[in-house]
């Protein structure tokens, strides 16, 4: 996983003298776990954050002020960080965008849209609470701005996909950037669009920033009973880019948002031969649509024993072993943290991610992001 | 030769389905409400094991003055204790995997123990759970050492002291386990060769030696130059307080653990199985042999704790991947439905079973004996006797 900078020297240190308790007997585990009595933010292997504060976005979307610890190695804007979150006893990760909060070097925020029937993110907008603690892992990702900035950049964003988009925008105007930055974000409405106001304040105080809202449902995911009061109005198309900027193939270009704008972006940089200028991030796991009549027999190892489940074609197989009765360690569920992988030993996958058919040849898949096409022989590498 | 009849338990098949279906109704009523409780139990647990192991080692750096010394090596031993059985034992069994926390997950649990994890989860989750008390194929019954039923030969040069050897097991109890794993018994009678077993011999040899590292190296070292401030004397005295100390806590886990784990399988009135027991075993089949091959020990909460659960060794026996922390709430509802199917329950306090214990190991140290495995029929499963 990319980190970003070093740790600092405290960290370190902990880390240091953590390596040599291995040798009393004090694993890593322990070690944190005896840390952890005293302060679970000073934690060294696996890293915990405070909640100081929760701002009201929109109406369905909550940024959390996180503190982190000293051992935490800091972000870089447009990269994801994972969070944990207990609910009912059972973890659950999320992967999120951070951004830095001015004033405060060890402070981040995240911002959480609340999900139709979303478990997590309901559990974070309504029974998360200031002063509890969470566990987080390291800022990781490549969704980030190139060493030498470019004197121009394209951020499309949809929805929630705006906050890596927040963070690049903040940390340019903060560290004074001399970029040029067009900003297309796509919203459903005024009212659900997050950051709305705090972005047309930063367009009129700094030039560099031009600020293209547009509200649209045209990109997003069909869904029933929500059609935003704008309409289909607004697409991302070659007229839309050309009016807003010009250049768009010969720039650096960062799309996050639904799979629709996405898939949008991507076919419109192939065409222009420029998808090596497109960086895309995806956050939300996709969808499987495989044949839901299909039964396929589901066999994974473990430690040496065997489980076995029936997995249909429209399931990924974390959610058909969940449905048996048997779950299966994992993380994300969206195919970022590799929590769930496992060794493809017979049988083939559609990883939902890449589109792509995976058959055995000892490859990691990731469980929750494949659904079985033929009966499948797996090894859990937990 | 001569078998002994009992009559125990469901008399038909139809009454043997719903001993079963009983069974498995109470297991599904925890295991659907398994949640916050269960996982702030287990984080207690492990947070009791770290401070009562801080503070044990912490006042063995007091060196040999007897209340500090005596005192710490307890604690330590306390830790040590729930360590292995209330926090390693069930989580190794994967009780807490539902938490999905790296932390608690069955497979890459480690544990202050000479025996490695990986051998473990083979031996005990798999072998010794599944095969409970069937002679031939449960190992830990006598643990390859001890003659705990008349299924086993009687031999003039061994089984007479064979009470020392369970003293010696005891007292070195987690050497023997780790032992275990490379089936030490079929080496000495020349069935199997080292090289056979030179994978497991490998993990436990290199666990036996970080374990060894650790309390009587380490710890030994880190005390002494702590001490050496004050001038060698001082340090070695220290160094030895803290060796001699961690040797009693760990003394105190492998003579403690060893007695509670002989409770639940070697008392008086447990049985023993047949290997014709596994041949179309159903479930409900199952659930009766793991009954009759454990016992409980009544006792306080506490009694509880530091018997990792196995106190409730029926509970376990019958639901191995139920965490520990709700046994006690399901023994009530398993002692009525064995009392329903006339299945006999099998507990008592610790010193008598204990006791129990005793007595069956110098029972056996005689030949003969009347207590032989035994095949678990089913009236209509014999068509001779439909």
């Amino acid at each position: 996983m990319a980190s970003s900078n070093a740790s600092p020297a405290p960290a370190g240190a902990a880390a240091q003298l953590s390596g040599w308790l291995t040798h009393l007997g004090i694993s890593p585990a322990a070690f944190d776990d005896t840390i952890g009595l005293f302060n679970p933010l000073l934690t060294v292997h696996r890293l915990h954050a405070k909640v100081v504060e929760r701002i009201q976005e929109t109406p369905s979307a909550l940024s959390l002020v996180l503190e982190t610890g000293p051992a935490f190695r800091g972000i870089r804007p447009g990269q994801y960080l994972m969070l944990d979150v207990v609910i009912r006893g059972v973890r659950h990760r999320r992967a999120y965008s951070p951004r830095a909060v001015a004033g405060h070097p060890n402070r981040i925020a995240v911002t959480v849209q609340r999900q139709p029937g979303g478990l997590v993110s309901g559990h974070i907008h309504d029974a998360l609470r200031v002063g509890q603690v969470i566990e987080i892992e390291q800022a990781a990702g490549d969704f980030t701005l190139p060493a030498t900035l470019p004197e121009r950049l394209l951020l499309i964003a949809g929805g929630s996909g705006i906050t890596p988009s927040m963070a690049m925008i903040q940390h340019l105007q903060a560290t004074g950037a001399r970029t040029q930055v067009t900003l297309i974000y796509f919203a459903r409405s005024a009212q659900d669009r997050i950051f709305g106001q705090q972005l047309a304040a930063i367009a009129q105080r700094w030039p560099q920033l031009t600020y293209v809202p547009l509200d649209s449902v045209a990109n997003t995911a069909p869904e029933a009973g929500r059609t935003g009061a704008a309409g289909a109005a607004a697409v991302l198309d070659r007229t839309l880019l050309a009016q807003h900027c010009p250049m768009w193939a010969q720039t650096e270009a960062y799309c996050c948002g639904p799979a629709p704008l996405m898939d949008a972006a991507r076919s419109l940089w192939a065409e222009a031969g420029a998808s090596k200028r497109l960086h895309l991030e995806a956050f939300a796991a996709p969808r499987p649509n495989g044949d839901p009549n299909a039964r396929h027999q589901v066999r994974i190892q473990r430690a040496g024993s065997a489980q076995q489940f029936e997995a249909a074609g429209n399931q990924t197989l974390l959610v058909a072993g969940e449905a048996a009765g048997k779950p299966l360690p994992h993380g994300c569920r969206q195919g970022i943290c590799n929590q769930c992988s496992c060794r493809l030993n017979q049988g083939a996958v559609k990883d939902l991610l890449s589109g792509d058919t995976v058959t055995a040849e000892g490859q990691i898949i990731r469980v929750c992001v494949t659904t079985a096409l033929t009966d499948l022989d797996l090894e859990s590498l937990l | 030769m001569t078998s002994k009849t009992i009559t125990v338990g469901p008399r038909s098949m139809e009454e043997m389905a719903a001993f079963e279906r009983e069974m498995d109704s109470i297991r599904q009523d925890v295991m659907r409400k398994l949640g916050d409780e269960d996982a702030r139990y287990i984080q207690r647990i492990l947070t009791t094991v770290r401070v009562l192991e801080a503070a044990g080692r912490a006042l063995m750096m007091f060196g040999w003055f007897p209340p500090t010394w005596l005192l710490g090596a307890f604690l330590l031993g306390c830790a040590k204790i729930i360590d292995n059985m209330e926090l390693g034992h069930n989580v190794m069994h994967g009780q807490f995997n539902f938490m999905n926390d790296p932390r608690f997950q069955g497979e890459t649990f480690e544990w202050d123990n000479t025996c490695p994890k990986e051998g473990w989860r083979h031996t005990h989750n798999y072998v010794h759970h599944n095969y409970t008390n069937v002679i031939g194929k449960d190992r830990d019954f006598g643990y390859g050492m001890l003659r705990l039923s008349s299924d086993l030969r009687w031999r003039w040069f061994y089984h007479p002291i064979q009470f020392f050897y369970m003293l010696l097991l005891m007292v070195l109890f987690e050497v023997f386990v780790g032992l275990h794993e490379i089936q030490t018994d079929k080496l000495f009678a020349g069935k199997i060769k080292l090289a056979d077993m030179q994978k497991e011999w490998n993990l436990v040899k290199a666990k036996m030696w970080r374990q060894v590292r650790k309390d009587y190296v380490a710890w030994p070292l880190a005390a002494a130059v702590l001490a050496l401030p004050f001038g060698l004397q001082h340090a070695w005295d220290l160094g030895l307080a803290v060796l001699a100390g961690n040797a009693l806590a760990n003394l105190i886990r492998n003579v403690w653990a060893a007695a509670i784990i002989f409770c639940g399988h070697f008392t008086d009135e447990i049985y023993t199985f047949d290997k014709k027991c596994l041949e179309n075993e159903t479930k409900g089949q199952w659930y009766l042999r793991q009954v009759l091959g454990s016992s409980n020990i009544k006792g306080s909460k506490l009694m509880h704790l530091m018997s990792g659960n196995l106190s409730h060794q029926v509970e376990h026996h019958l639901f191995p991947d139920m965490p520990a922390n709700r046994y006690a709430e399901i023994a009530p509802k398993v002692q009525a439905v064995c009392r329903k199917y006339n299945v006999p329950y099998n507990t008592g306090y610790f010193i008598p079973q204990l006791f129990t214990v005793f007595k069956r190991v110098v029972r056996y140290s005689f030949p003969g004996g009347s207590q032989k495995a035994m095949a678990i029929q089913v009236d209509t499963m014999l068509p001779e006797h439909a």
